[in-house]
Formats: structure tokens, C-alpha cells, sequence
């Protein structure tokens, strides 16, 4: 973001220019480089969808940023790009359909078991002087069908034997996990299609969205970015403004490719998204394109992050009553449902909520949405029991923490941050959290509102609400 | 919540030698799950329960309590916005974090003084940057403090590695407890505790001087320059024996600084004989005595002088021009003048005129020049910079004088035509200059960089620029791009010509963005004021 202001003040641009599209308008412009090609970026408005040329591993990259600056300043002239510029490519190509690579998939995740079985035969102790082509060979393997979530959890797990004492306490509940998705392909057919889905999420291989899309305005709340050798991973966290629905917009490509969607956490879009089939429905793809909405000061709020109105207009109103049902309506399914391949988790999870803490069972209480995201922490908890009770392979579970007060770790190693709630709950942060003390700084002794991820064991912060709205954690300079 | 320490145990031996775990081992609530998988093959059910019960224990957690840890419940100390300096604008703000990005740091001084002028602190989210930036860097401290507002402070309080912050310059009970924790601060805390009790700082210096590593011991004496005095002579004095040299040397010129030292004395009693008037009227150098261990010792003479030559009559008496030239400048320039001028019952004037006339006129003005400084001899000084013109000898003693003497000085050169000596003004007045100089200046970089050719001072007086764009003031960015920024001027000049300019306009922009919001914050809140009386 940095860099990309800079680059905005810059006066070493090449040609450029904002031209008028059917609906919208192209903003293009040529970034000369010395003794290489130019780089050259496209961006429509007002969808979003932008492309460059250059080989940065990020995205939106700097160029493409700094076009959108340079527009929201109004330093574009009117001029049609040169021959040569295409407006960014209209979306991610077809996938291939699921079912033709199911088979493979079913074959692959059964090669999987019988590996996972011998590994649970012979016994882990030597898995921390075990090679890293033992953990990888079978990885590959998973990849050759199309087990791509599946393959990634293996290369993962290959780090944990050889990092620290308790390796054993954190390897186990993985490889456990990958035994119940082995488990569920071993009995794909007799699954209720929203377990087939589950699965086939977990698995990596996303099934086509099924019912109707939702339209909604959604808050673009936080953006998880992640780069694993040659892969980019992103998750897009949206919360429809008037649903009260959370939407995960997740994405993996080739870290070189610089086109997409450019979704700034604090922007208001338009837009229908269609979820796929889960027991707990996150996943969602883009039905058309989206349309930023104008919040506020009649601007397009990419990057000026002027969105705290939605939420809180939408606070006022009553949650309308269809999303309640459409919300809850999946959990409970999935709870009456016995389906030999769940019956891992629909033991486990009723049976605990008898047993381990009756005053919160963490299903008999269906999600209650409402339009405003924020929670506490002990709604968190209810809330993830209950979707974990509902997919069992659920992993990132969104979450708006609000009125939390952070706390520095208080040994000067090994302890980690912590936010705490009104309430006197707290929960920690991940051991490598380099925002603290900006987030401490900004808020004082006044509670924070914090959006990020919790995984069961951690809570990532994403973006955190100021007075003017959402901000993204991604670009700040670290302070360890 | 763990797993079942059979269960682990079971997958670490493998289940083929430790079998299955029991089903009392697991939580009860998976029993049923237990018996479900009784007819499957131990290796893959031992899995299965491994991620039930995982999941079951992920379902089940409960948030931990604060009050359950030890300590209680961790509350962050209040933090008081009403005695806080306002926050800069966001311009000022943009402007500092590039600073701190390791861009444009050349500035990053001049915009922090600014910023504490203006009453104004860093952004919040600028703090802890600015924070780190001086847990790093102590030097940078003193410098960075101001910044940081009570809000830093308040951040700083809670994270052991930022307590520098915390310290009250003001308070020497609260510097002292900071000297035994912080001992890379110590030197900024010395220069705190020195403005507020020399003796009290020496002391404290004192406790400590031992296990400093050489480059604080080197600092230290640095910071013992700023309120020297008598008091300070025999620790001085002990430094002399120190097992840095350049500690050593430091330590003898804030001797050679003090009139009535131990050492300015030696020197005399040693060497106060080394002058003497030629046959021709000339004042020239004449020395029968030899160097010793206590001339090494005292930094008159190098150690190597000491290694003799053989086959000479004298072996440790000075041989080289090298040599004679460092020991002339070495006592002549520690010994008290007025010892010359009541040796040879003569006026500064005519001492000086004997030196120009004798055998070693460049080396003699030095040394004069020397002592002049060290001594703060004005007299001297104005007569050592008539006779010799503002050259590079004297050019050290221009730091000495006061503004408006030295803002006259130059013009009545400038208007002479003098260029070499109006190098030896920019290269040496350390201040900033005033409007009317600058602009006198502007006018002369102007005529030089349209001489063709160059001449002998163009290279240096480019050089120069930067330094100059530095000490000018911004005020006069306008005056400086009309004047020179539009002449035709070779590639060479417009380049450093270009560069002087950027810097003026980033000093000039720098003012701009303090001072925008600095003016209407303070005049509504006096936030300066009520900082001064919390102080």
C-alpha cells in the first residue's frame, strides 16, 4: 500500500487513461521498466475486476492500486487505451465439473486411509527423524487426484513432528481429521448432499453451488492472504448487510497471475452469491459480477474504508425473519439426519453437550443471526461448536469480536497476545502477532472491535473497526 | 482440553504392539462411537477416534476466564487524553511514516523539532514504530521522545523493552533507576542527568565507567563536554590512563578545554619554551627537550614517536616535519595564549604577524587557531582571522563568533568578491543562516554556477549545496527556484542545483504540514501549556 502511494505521486508513468465501458468505465495505464516489458494494468469499474502484467506475488498489486488512487483523485485524463489492452478477464474460468474427477478423488482418499493406517500401525515415534519425502510422496499423491485441501493438510502436518515437545497433541487431531474425510469418501454415495459437499470442500475439489444466489449489499470484512510455494490462497470474508449471513469467497491460484477481484476489506458490493451445499454454508461464488456501492461521501470506498453505515444502520432494523430460518435451517438437518458416514460427529457432538456443559449446549441453540456481525466471545465459542457440530471438517469460523481489550503477553517468551471481552472471557491470538501494540495504540484503554478468523485453537485478527470504518491489518508495518 | 494420554501413547507405539486404547480412556460420550467400530481393523478406528475425539474436545471448549490465570484480571493502566499534545495532521503524519521507512531520514531531526515546537505528537499508529525505532537506536532517543506525546508514553508503560520512555528527563531519582536497567540508554539518560546536576552526572557516570564497553565510554565523554567544569578534571584526569585510545584522546581534549587542569599545566611547564624569535624576526620553533611517556600519556606526542631513531644524538627528540608540525599544534594550541604574549611582552597582533613571518607560518596560525577556540579568545580570534583572511587554518574559529558578527563578516566579503573565503563561511559556520545571507548566498551560487569555465572552487562549492540546502531557510524556496532554477546551467551544476532545490521544497513542505493544523489545535486547547504544567 505503501509503495502503491508512492507510485500514485509518481510522475514516471507511462500512458494512461479512463475510458468509457457499456456500464462503467476502463482505467488503464502503462508502467514503463527498464530493460523489461512494461507493465501494463486494467481495472473496470465499477466491479472491480482488475488485471496487470507484472510478476508480484501480492494481489492487488501496487500498480493496480495505484491506479485506482490516481482515479480517486481524478488525475485520469479521458483517453482509450491502445491497442493491445483487453478490460480484465470476466471471471474465473469453468471448472472442471466435480464429477468427472470424483472417481479419482474417491480413489485417492482411499489410498490415503491405507497409508494413514500403516502409519497408525507401526506407530509415530519416528515420524520426527522421518524424511520429508515420506510426508510429500503421499501429498503428491493426493494432488494426482485432485485432492488439493487434503494434499496441503499433509505438507502442513509434515512440519509438526520436528516443532517442539507436544508435537503428538497437535499431530493427531489432523491426522484424525483426515481419517474421517478418508471415512466419509469411503461411503461418498450414502451422503446427503450437503456432507457431500462438506467433504468435497475439505477434500479440495468445490462442488457447483446449488440454490438460489442471494442478493444482498455485503461488507467485505476481512481478507486472508497466504502464499504456499507456487500458490496463492486468499479467503474474502463478506457479511450481508441485511441477511445477516456470512459468506466465504475462497480462492487458489497460481501466484503469478495478477487479474481478479479486488475486494478491499471496508467496501460496501452489490452483488448475488450462490453457496455451495454444507452442512454449515460458507463457501459462496460470485454469481455476476459485484458493484461497489457508494457509502457516504458519494465515492467509491475501495480504499477510503468509509463503511461503518451499513452496520450500523442495519443495527436498528429487525433481522428479517426468512435469513433466520434459511441460517438455522441446515444445522438442524444435519442434526436429525444419521448417516453412517456422520456418525462420528453426531455422536460427539450431542453427547457432549449433555455431558460437558448443559448450560450452553453448543447445537440445541440455532445460529441467531442478526445484521449486525460483532459478538462476544463466549457467542463465538457457541457459535463454532455449532458449526463444527454441523460440518465437522469446518475450519475458519468468522468472527466480529466486539468491545475486546488486548493484552501484551505477559512473560516476556512464550506467551502469546490475548483479547478479552466484556464478559472477562478472553481468547489468545496467534503466537506471531505483530500488531499489537499498533492496535493497543490505537485504541488506548477503549475496547477494540476486531474481525478475524478463529480456528479452535487461535483467533487471527483480520481488520479491525475504526471510527470511520473497517481497516484492513494486512499492509501495517509489523512491531514484534 | 488434551486427548487421552492413551491415545496418543497408542498412535506413538502403533497400534499393532499397543492395541487399541480402551474405551474408558476416551470421553464417555464416544462409547457408542466405540462400539460402532468395533468390527473395523484397530489401525484405521485408532484414527477415527483420534479425530472424534479431537472434535468432540474442539466442540466442547469453553472460553478461558481472565480471572482464572494467575495475577487476575490484566487491566491496562488509564490513559489521561486531557494532558496529551494533539495529534499532527495526517499530511505531517504521511510525511513521518516515510521517515520512518528509512526514507527521506536526512529530515527526520529537523521534522521531529518541528512537530515538538508545533506542540504535536506522532499519529497513534505511528507509536509504536517510533517506539521500536528507539529501543534500537538509543542515540536516537532524546531526538524521538517528544514525539511520542503522553499517549506513547502510556504504550511504553506497558512493554518492558520501551521503558526508556517512560523515564522523567526532569526527575533525577527516576533517571537513576533507569541507569541500572537500561544500559543502552545510558548514555541519552547521562545527558538528561547532566543538564540537571554535573556532578550528579559524573558520578553516575562514574559508578558504571568500568564495565562500559569503549564506544559508551567514548559517548560518555561527549556528553561531559556540555556543563565541564574544574569539578570534573581528576576523573578526566584518570581517563587519561584508559585503555581506549580514542577515549584517551577525548579525555585530553577536555582538558586541554579547562585553564587551570593538571594537564595545561604539564604542557606549559613542558613546553613552554618551544617559541623563539628567529634571527630575521620570524617566530619559529625551537625545542632542546625530548618526548617523554607523560607527552604520549598527555596526547602531545604519538606513541611511535617514542621508538628513537639510532644512530642520532638525540633519539626521542623530534625528527620529521610530521613530527615537529604535531607537536607545535599539540602544545601551542593547549598552552594559554596570554603565556605567549607575556613571554615576549607583545600583542596578539604582532605574535601573529612574527608566526606568518617565521619558518612554519601554516602550522603556527593553526595551533593559534586552536588555542583560540579551546580558550574562547576573542581577541585572538578576530586577530587571527584579519591577518589570515578566512582561510582554511582559521576557518574553525568562525564557529565561534555570533551570528549577526559572522552575517556581517560575510557580506562585507561577499561584496568584496572574496569566493574563497565565502567557501570557508559555508563550510564552517555550523548554524542556520538568516534571510538576508541567504539570499546573499542564493545570489552567489547563482553567479558561480554560471561561470564558464568552472574555476578552482566550483566542485567544492557544489558539494557545499547540500549542506547549504540544509541551513537555509525554506522560506526562501521561492526566491531560490527564481533565481537559479531557471538559468542555463551545465549538466554538473544542474544536478546538485536540482537537489538543493528538492531539499528546500521538503523543508518548506515539512513547515507547511506542522504548522496547517498546529496553529488552530493551539490556539483552542493550549495543549502546550497544560503539557508544561503537567511537567
Amino acid at each position: 500500500m505503501r509503495t502503491a502511494v508512492e507510485l500514485a505521486r509518481d510522475d514516471g508513468w507511462g500512458p494512461h487513461g479512463c475510458a468509457a465501458l457499456d456500464a462503467g468505465a476502463l482505467l488503464w495505464a502503462v508502467f514503463p521498466e527498464a530493460r523489461r516489458d512494461d507493465h501494463r494494468a486494467t481495472v473496470t469499474l465499477p466491479d472491480l475486476r482488475a488485471a496487470c502484467s507484472c510478476s508480484a506475488t501480492r494481489f492487488p498489486c501496487r500498480h493496480i492500486i495505484a491506479l485506482l488512487l490516481r482515479h480517486h483523485d481524478g488525475r485520469l485524463p479521458d483517453a482509450a487505451p491502445p491497442d493491445g489492452f483487453a478490460p480484465p478477464p470476466a471471471g474465473p474460468e469453468p471448472a472442471v465439473d466435480p464429477a468427472e474427477r470424483l472417481p479419482a478423488l474417491i480413489a485417492g482418499m482411499a489410498d490415503l486411509r491405507v497409508w494413514l493406517g500403516d502409519l497408525a500401525r507401526r506407530g509415530m515415534a519416528g515420524l520426527p527423524t522421518a524424511r520429508r519425502d515420506y510426508w510429500l510422496a503421499a501429498a503428491d499423491r493426493l494432488v494426482d487426484a485432485y485432492a488439493f485441501e487434503a494434499a496441503r493438510e499433509l505438507r502442513d502436518c509434515a512440519a509438526l513432528p520436528a516443532g517442539g515437545v507436544d508435537w503428538p497433541e497437535r499431530l493427531l487431531p489432523r491426522l484424525g481429521r483426515l481419517a474421517l474425510l478418508c471415512e466419509a469418501f469411503g461411503r461418498f454415495d450414502a451422503l446427503t448432499p450437503a456432507e457431500q459437499g462438506d467433504a468435497l470442500i475439505a477434500a479440495g475439489q468445490p462442488p457447483a453451488a446449488v440454490g438460489p444466489p442471494v442478493s444482498d449489499r455485503w461488507l467485505v470484512l476481512g481478507r486472508h492472504f497466504e502464499i504456499d510455494g507456487k500458490q496463492r490462497h486468499e479467503r474474502v470474508w463478506l457479511y450481508g448487510a441485511t441477511s445477516g449471513r456470512w459468506a466465504l469467497l475462497a480462492e487458489t491460484v497460481a501466484s503469478g497471475r495478477q487479474d481478479g477481484l479486488c475486494l478491499a476489506p471496508g467496501a460496501t458490493v452489490m452483488g448475488e452469491l450462490a453457496y455451495l451445499p454444507g452442512g454449515h454454508p460458507l463457501r459462496a461464488v460470485a454469481v455476476n459480477s459485484f458493484r461497489i456501492v457508494n457509502t457516504g461521501e458519494g465515492q467509491p470506498t475501495f480504499y477510503t474504508q468509509a463503511q461503518s453505515a451499513p452496520i450500523h444502520s442495519t443495527q436498528a432494523e429487525p433481522a428479517p425473519n426468512h435469513s433466520t430460518q434459511a441460517h438455522s435451517a441446515p444445522i438442524h438437518s444435519t442434526q436429525a439426519h444419521s448417516a453412517p458416514g456422520h456418525s462420528t460427529q453426531a455422536h460427539s457432538a450431542p453427547g457432549h453437550s449433555t455431558t460437558g456443559q448443559p448450560e450452553q449446549p453448543p447445537v440445541a441453540q440455532p445460529n441467531q443471526p442478526t445484521a449486525d456481525p460483532s459478538t462476544g466471545i463466549a457467542t463465538l465459542f457457541r457459535r463454532y461448536s455449532a458449526a463444527l457440530a454441523a460440518n465437522p471438517w469446518h475450519r475458519h469460523h468468522p468472527a466480529a469480536l466486539t468491545g475486546v481489550f488486548l493484552e501484551p503477553p505477559r512473560a516476556p517468551t512464550g506467551d502469546v497476545w490475548r483479547a478479552r471481552d466484556r464478559a472477562g472471557h478472553t481468547i489468545p491470538l496467534p503466537g506471531r502477532f505483530h500488531h499489537g501494540w499498533q492496535l493497543l495504540a490505537l485504541a488506548a484503554d477503549r475496547p477494540l472491535t476486531l474481525f478475524g478468523e478463529w480456528d479452535g485453537r487461535v483467533f487471527t485478527p483480520l481488520s479491525v473497526l475504526e471510527a470511520d470504518g473497517w481497516r484492513a491489518m494486512a499492509g501495517w508495518r509489523g512491531v514484534a | 482440553m488434551k486427548l487421552p494420554p492413551e491415545l496418543i501413547t497408542a498412535a506413538l507405539v502403533g497400534v499393532e504392539r499397543a492395541g487399541l486404547p480402551a474405551a474408558g480412556s476416551l470421553p464417555p460420550a464416544l462409547a457408542g462411537l466405540y462400539r460402532g467400530l468395533d468390527g473395523r481393523p484397530p489401525e484405521e478406528a485408532l484414527l477415527l477416534l483420534a479425530g472424534a475425539t479431537a472434535l468432540h474436545n474442539a466442540a466442547g471448549r469453553l472460553p478461558d476466564r481472565a480471572a482464572d490465570g494467575d495475577g487476575g484480571e490484566w487491566r491496562p493502566p488509564a490513559y489521561r487524553p486531557e494532558g496529551d499534545r494533539p495529534q499532527c495532521s495526517p499530511e505531517a503524519a504521511r510525511f513521518l511514516d516515510r521517515m520512518l521507512n528509512r526514507q527521506d531520514t536526512a529530515h527526520l531531526p529537523e521534522f521531529l523539532a518541528l512537530l515538538d515546537e508545533a506542540g504535536q505528537r506522532a499519529p497513534d499508529e505511528l507509536l509504536p514504530l517510533i517506539l521500536e525505532k528507539g529501543a534500537k537506536i538509543p542515540r536516537q532517543r532524546p531526538m524521538l521522545l517528544p514525539a511520542l506525546g503522553e499517549r506513547g508514553r502510556w504504550l511504553a508503560s506497558l512493554n518492558p523493552d520501551w521503558h526508556y520512555a517512560v523515564v522523567d528527563s526532569a526527575d533525577a531519582g527516576s533517571l537513576r533507576r533507569a541507569w541500572a536497567t537500561d544500559v543502552a540508554g545510558r548514555p541519552a539518560l547521562a545527558r538528561a542527568m547532566r543538564a540537571l546536576d554535573p556532578a550528579a552526572a559524573r558520578r553516575l557516570i562514574e559508578s558504571t565507567w568500568r564495565a562500559e564497553p569503549d564506544a559508551t565510554r567514548r559517548e560518555m565523554m561527549v556528553v561531559l563536554e556540555q556543563g565541564l567544569s574544574i569539578d570534573d578534571e581528576p576523573f578526566l584526569e584518570r581517563a587519561l590512563d584508559d585503555r581506549d585510545a580514542l577515549t584517551r584522546r577525548k579525555a585530553a581534549d577536555l582538558l586541554a578545554t579547562l585553564p587551570g587542569s593538571r594537564l595545561v599545566a604539564r604542557v606549559t611547564a613542558v613546553a613552554g619554551d618551544i617559541l623563539a624569535f628567529d634571527g630575521g624576526g620570524g617566530l619559529a620553533p625551537s625545542w632542546s627537550g625530548v618526548i617523554t611517556e607523560a607527552m604520549v600519556r598527555d596526547g602531545i606526542a604519538r606513541p611511535n614517536a617514542l621508538a628513537g631513531k639510532s644512530g642520532v644524538t638525540r633519539p626521542n627528540a623530534p625528527h620529521t616535519a610530521a613530527d615537529w608540525s604535531r607537536l607545535i599544534v599539540q602544545t601551542v594550541g593547549i598552552i594559554p595564549l596570554d603565556h605567549w604574549t607575556a613571554r615576549f611582552e607583545m600583542e596578539p597582533e604582532g605574535l601573529i604577524a612574527a608566526a606568518q613571518a617565521g619558518k612554519w607560518p601554516r602550522t603556527m596560525l593553526s595551533a593559534f587557531a586552536a588555542a583560540a577556540i579551546r580558550q574562547r579568545n576573542r581577541r585572538w580570534a578576530d586577530a587571527l582571522l584579519t591577518a589570515d583572511g578566512y582561510s582554511e587554518r582559521t576557518g574553525a574559529l568562525l564557529a565561534a563568533l555570533e551570528p549577526q558578527d559572522c552575517y556581517d563578516r560575510l557580506a562585507e566579503r561577499l561584496a568584496a568578491g572574496d569566493e574563497a573565503a565565502v567557501i570557508v563561511f559555508l563550510r564552517r559556520w555550523p548554524h542556520a543562516w538568516d534571510e538576508a545571507t541567504g539570499r546573499r548566498l542564493i545570489d552567489f551560487i547563482g553567479r558561480m554556477s554560471a561561470v564558464d569555465p568552472e574555476t578552482r572552487l566550483s566542485p567544492t562549492l557544489r558539494f557545499l549545496l547540500r549542506q547549504f540546502a540544509q541551513r537555509c531557510p525554506p522560506s526562501l524556496l521561492d526566491y531560490a527556484t527564481e533565481t537559479i532554477g531557471r538559468r542555463e546551467v551545465t549538466p554538473l551544476w544542474e544536478v546538485s542545483l536540482r537537489q538543493m532545490l528538492a531539499v528546500l521544497a521538503a523543508r518548506w513542505e515539512m513547515r507547511a504540514v506542522v504548522g496547517s493544523r498546529g496553529a488552530e489545535e493551539q490556539g483552542s486547547r493550549g495543549a502546550e501549556e497544560q503539557r508544561r504544567l503537567g511537567a
